[in-house]
């Protein structure tokens, strides 16, 4: 385990006495049960999609035999997976990509730039959290579809362009606390801000930019709801796909295993993409801190 | 741990001044924040505007070139007399109560376990935060499947225990399998900003008070907690508009034919912004939809206000003074 | 694949797509006979794309549709009311959707509906001549239900205020069954329901009152019509409830079992939501759900063998008519920019192949008049119903006028959604009748003004 000896806290060895051995003991049974605990639903989804068809979810707890096959016929039995996958991805991209750049860009302007209405706006981007969805999306869908941007995926990337407040302000946080020497070097050298955002900040932001994908793309790959609300149904990402569910050919009776099997199929992309950027994942977050 | 130290002290960090950037770095600023200045404009202030605008018409989805015109206050009249707007917003305030703390709570203790110098830390991290990556529309399914009458996890529990085990959660107990379900999938994220804030605490603080003699416990609320207030309060804040924003979950959780807004979700789970989302796009009702949207806005502000306000008495600023 | 067990719960919702769904798997394996030659346009479309929002259309109907018409490709939408919304305030409504009579008039009277009438008399395969006089609740013209252009067809329909009951329960506990055709009251109804109540003490359900409240509206407004009144004024500008003694003597009627805890609804619920499952089970006694719940008999040998459905109980001191309240069927959009390719859909579902294999089937009774001789009449249950059917045939004939101010997408209007909200409350004696109906009736009328204004 690297990256628990890596993350491990530095501490002063000290001696035990046996009160602590047994305390060490109950926390890593404690540690134990509580992993059990989170794991416990993914665990039972992944068997749930194991089941025969028509079983819903009875039968023993650990299915036998494992029907597979529910993986193939949800991949191809009720619509093209791979085309919904596609739209996922796209949809995904479109808004998060752009997102992460303008709000590592917004973020360095507000942590290293000094201009007059500096906190004014900082503290509107802090208010747009607090503005809840509903308000918003109402005009918004009519702007949407007044500039004939309705079933189109132009939406996305007006999010994406538009970035995250939330984003904006891990990365305001992650540069305040950069070293100034680097600017100075910078200025010396002659860069202008835009090039020592470039070359000197973004290079060195990887684990808040690993941060800002996660927290963004995850987010995005799941969402839901403006999909159904703007899409036509050949543009709709995969959730409102395996949302409706699979059926039977006479469309009588959910086949609960094969969309289990789908969710699961849905949520492995960003469980890869996790843990391909896990390390640097928990560094961002722990470099970047908080202060309310 | 130098690097964590620095950063929760960096708000304060001043950018550096020289003649030569001062001249461009106003022009830099605003050329910077143009693309999220452009959202807040679309995104942001003309919605807010256009939905104060609607909420003093008769906007639906069938009357914008035909009938539409100004109707006063009526939308915020019928607001007023509106059970089930009062009823939903009820329901909000008691998904904020009870997930703000239990978010909190569950946040702090997992971070504290991995704070303790547990073996295989980054495995269980990645146990924990695991449920933060899944989709909103799989986690749903993964939690009926859970939470089904037959052959749910959770009655099968009950059953090896001894129960009856025949509790059909998402009907019988539709909010506490909500609860359930946003505890499990949004602890992760707080877990790493709560580890954050307890590896910023210097640990001669608690080398100083082991001397002392002060207890486990004592050391917990006279270092930890003071020292993590900042932290608290602004997970306090996230949890608090999170909660009040909950409104994909109760859809995905309901069973049925009907799908998205027009799924029937049970009255318990229709939270605030749920009902006035299917006031809008449940009965094509734009103008009321937007009022009480609206109403909802001056919720959340008071109630962030007030959090914020009462943070004077309670959150711990003399960080400081106890640095190393 | 193994089939399905025959016991499974299906949810009410899911039982409402029931009819299409068996049509579908039917027509499996029987289909591309030379009949669909008919189907097949006339005149060469331009390549063209068919938006259809419901339930049921199934896979195999759609490939059967796309291959008898090259030039139409179907994307089909499962019903979702919000995506449904954001498609009208954006003005691309889908082509053709699924509706219940009561929701015409909203969308009739607002112009958002296409005109089918030309569609009508050029087509082959739909006669206006043959078609049911249920067919006319998709007719609509200046304020009035039944008269004026067609916008729209049931897909099938059905006498819904006749009445299935269990006859095993009333032998068991000795009360005579009636007849399928004998005339009855609903007075006759109420002592029936009391004498099983009292025979038969364990029984949680005697009477499922108008679908689980969900038509308790369209349920009063026909024992009203029968005795020449009406919830609403000409105008529909309000609903008279409290002020009118019909009315709410009707009301009072059916809360009663509410009130002696013989009814099916949020005061006494169970577990499906509808009472479909749990009468074919044997343990709701009656229920008030029309000739489409004949499919629900399908393959079930003891719930087939103790049904029967009698006549629609007859309001006291009123006339026999038209126990019509659902018409379930489908509209095409004013503003579909395809108007012929959705005709060549609608008119393929409504009046070809499926609409035949539906007719043989017993979840509604078919549009058309030359499709009766399919009925279903191979089990004692469905010769029954079928007499039962043709004894309430001659009454048919719009007789329900609704209310064009009461806006909505859901099946249950303002009224039943109001309804089903206090009678908690008012069954457990929390809320005086009069208060109840009072609330009912002051929800209503603030929905018939936001309707009234938009």
């Amino acid at each position: 385990m690297t990256v628990a000896a890596e993350a491990a806290p530095v501490r002063r060895r000290r001696r035990r006495t046996p009160m602590q051995f047994a305390l060490r003991r109950a926390l890593d049974a404690l540690v134990l049960v509580l992993a059990v605990v989170f794991l416990a639903p993914i665990v039972w989804g992944f068997l749930g999609s194991l089941r025969e068809v028509y079983a819903g979810l009875t039968g023993p707890a650990i299915p036998s035999p494992a029907h597979w096959d529910n993986y193939s016929y949800a991949w191809s039995g009720e619509f093209a997976f791979s085309h919904y996958l596609w739209n996922t991805v796209v949809l995904t991209l479109i808004a998060t990509v752009p997102a992460v750049m303008t709000s590592a860009l917004a973020g360095y302007a507000f942590a290293r730039l000094r201009a007059r209405g500096r906190n004014t706006f900082f503290i509107f981007v802090l208010g747009t959290t607090f503005i809840p969805v509903a308000v918003v999306f109402i005009p918004f869908f009519w702007v949407v579809v007044k500039l004939g941007m309705y079933s189109t995926r132009w939406p996305w990337l007006i999010w994406g362009i538009s970035g995250s407040a939330y984003l904006i302000f891990l990365f305001r946080q992650f540069y305040a606390s950069f070293p100034t020497e680097l600017d100075d070097a910078a200025a010396i050298d002659g860069c202008g801000h835009l090039r020592t955002f470039l070359h000197v900040y973004l290079p060195n932001s990887a684990a808040p930019l690993a941060v800002a994908f996660m927290l963004l793309g995850t987010g995005w790959w799941g969402e839901y709801i403006y999909a159904t609300l703007l899409l036509p149904d050949q543009l709709v990402p995969l959730g409102v796909k395996i949302n409706v569910g699979y059926y039977d050919p006479g469309q009588q009776f959910t086949l609960v295993p094969v969309t289990l099997a789908a969710s699961i199929l849905f949520m492995l992309p960003p469980i890869l993409a996790f843990f391909a950027l896990q390390k640097k994942l928990a560094r961002g977050i722990v470099t970047t801190g908080v202060k309310g | 741990m130098a690097t964590a130290e620095t950063s929760l002290a960096g708000i304060a960090a001043k950018p550096i001044r020289r003649a030569s950037f001062r001249r461009r770095e106003t022009s830099a600023f605003y050329g910077f924040l143009s693309p999220w200045l452009l959202g807040f404009v679309v995104l942001t202030s003309v919605p807010l505007v256009l939905a104060f605008a609607m909420s003093f018409s008769n906007l639906t989805t069938v009357n914008l070139h035909t009938n539409l015109r100004y109707v006063g206050t009526d939308n915020y009249v019928r607001a007023y007399h509106d059970h089930e707007m009062w009823y939903s917003m009820q329901r909000t305030v008691i998904l904020m109560v009870t997930l703000v703390p239990l978010w909190i709570v569950t946040q702090l203790a997992l971070a504290m376990i991995l704070d303790a110098g547990i073996r295989f830390l980054g495995l269980w991290r990645t146990i924990f935060y695991l449920a933060v990556v899944i989709p909103a529309v799989s986690k749903a399914f993964i939690w009926k499947a859970i939470a089904d009458p037959d052959g749910g996890l959770v009655n099968r529990i009950v059953r090896v225990l001894g129960g009856r085990g025949d509790t059909d959660w998402l009907l019988d107990h539709p909010t506490g399998t909500l609860i359930a379900l946003l505890v499990w999938g949004g602890a992760g994220v707080g877990m790493l900003i709560f580890l954050a804030g307890l590896k910023s605490i210097p640990q001669e603080l608690y080398e100083v008070a082991r001397i002392d003699g002060a207890s486990a416990i004592r050391r917990f609320t006279s270092i930890t907690l003071p020292l993590l207030t900042p932290v608290i309060m602004f997970q306090l804040v996230w949890g608090l508009v999170g909660a009040a924003n909950v409104y994909v979950e109760p859809i995905l959780l309901s069973s049925g034919l009907q799908q998205g807004l027009g799924s029937s979700v049970p009255v318990e789970n229709v939270t605030f912004n749920l009902y006035a989302l299917q006031r809008i796009f449940g009965d094509g009702d734009f103008g009321y939809g937007a009022a009480i949207a609206w109403i909802f806005v001056l919720f959340l502000l008071i109630v962030t206000a007030l959090v914020f306000w009462s943070g004077r008495f309670w959150v711990f600023y003399g960080r400081e003074q106890h640095g190393r | 694949m193994t089939k399905p067990p025959e016991d499974s719960g299906i949810s009410r919702r899911e039982f409402l797509r029931g009819a299409a769904g068996v049509a579908g798997s039917l027509a499996v394996g029987s289909l591309v006979g030379p009949e669909l030659a008919a189907a097949i346009p006339r005149r060469r479309l331009a390549p063209t794309k068919v938006v259809f929002m419901g339930q049921e259309l199934t896979k195999d109907l759609i490939t059967e549709f796309e291959a008898a018409h090259p030039n139409i490709s179907l994307e089909v939408l499962n019903w979702d009311s919000g995506r449904f919304q954001a498609m009208m305030a954006a003005g691309q409504p889908p082509d053709v959707w699924r509706t219940q009579a009561p929701l015409v008039p909203q969308w009739a009277s607002r112009g958002q509906l296409l005109d089918l009438d030309p569609y009508f008399k050029a087509s082959d395969l739909i006669h206006p001549a043959d078609l049911t006089p249920a067919n006319d609740y998709y007719r609509y013209k200046g304020g009035k239900i039944g008269v004026g252009p067609r916008y729209g067809m049931v897909k099938d329909w059905s006498p819904d205020e006749t009445v299935w009951v269990r006859t095993d329960l009333f032998r068991r506990t000795g009360i005579d069954v009636p007849g399928p055709t004998d005339r009855w009251t609903y007075d006759d109804l109420w002592e029936i329901a009391l004498k099983l109540k009292k025979k038969n003490p364990s029984l949680k359900w005697i009477l499922d009152v108008a679908n689980s409240y969900t038509w308790i509206d369209r349920h009063v407004m026909v024992q009203l019509a029968s005795i020449g009144k009406s919830l609403y004024p000409k105008d529909f500008s309000r609903i008279n409830l409290t002020k009118n003694p019909a009315a709410m003597e009707a009301f009072r009627y059916s809360f009663r079992y509410a009130q002696r805890k013989m009814a099916l609804g949020p005061e006494n619920p169970n577990k499906n939501g509808w009472s479909g499952p749990d009468f074919i089970a044997g343990k709701v006694a009656m229920t008030q759900y029309g000739y489409w719940f004949l499919g629900m008999h399908t393959g079930q040998a003891k719930a087939s063998a103790n049904s029967r459905l009698l006549t629609a109980p007859i309001w006291k001191g009123g006339k026999r008519l038209d126990p019509t309240i659902t018409a379930t069927g489908w509209v095409i959009s004013g503003k579909t920019s395809n108007p012929d390719a959705a005709w060549t859909l609608f008119e393929w579902y409504m009046g070809g192949k499926p609409a035949r294999d539906r007719a043989g089937i017993g979840w509604g009774v078919p549009a058309q008049l030359s499709l009766f001789d399919r009925l279903p009449t191979q089990t004692a249950v469905q010769r029954n119903a079928k007499k039962t059917l043709l004894h309430e045939l001659p009454t048919s004939k719009v007789t329900l006028q609704f209310n064009p101010n009461l806006i909505g997408l859901e099946d249950n209007t303002a009224v039943a959604s109001a309804y089903l909200k206090y009678i908690g409350t008012a069954a457990k004696g929390k809320l005086s009748f009069e208060d109840f109906m009072k609330k009912v009736e002051a929800d209503t009328n603030r929905a018939i003004e936001v309707g009234k204004r938009g």
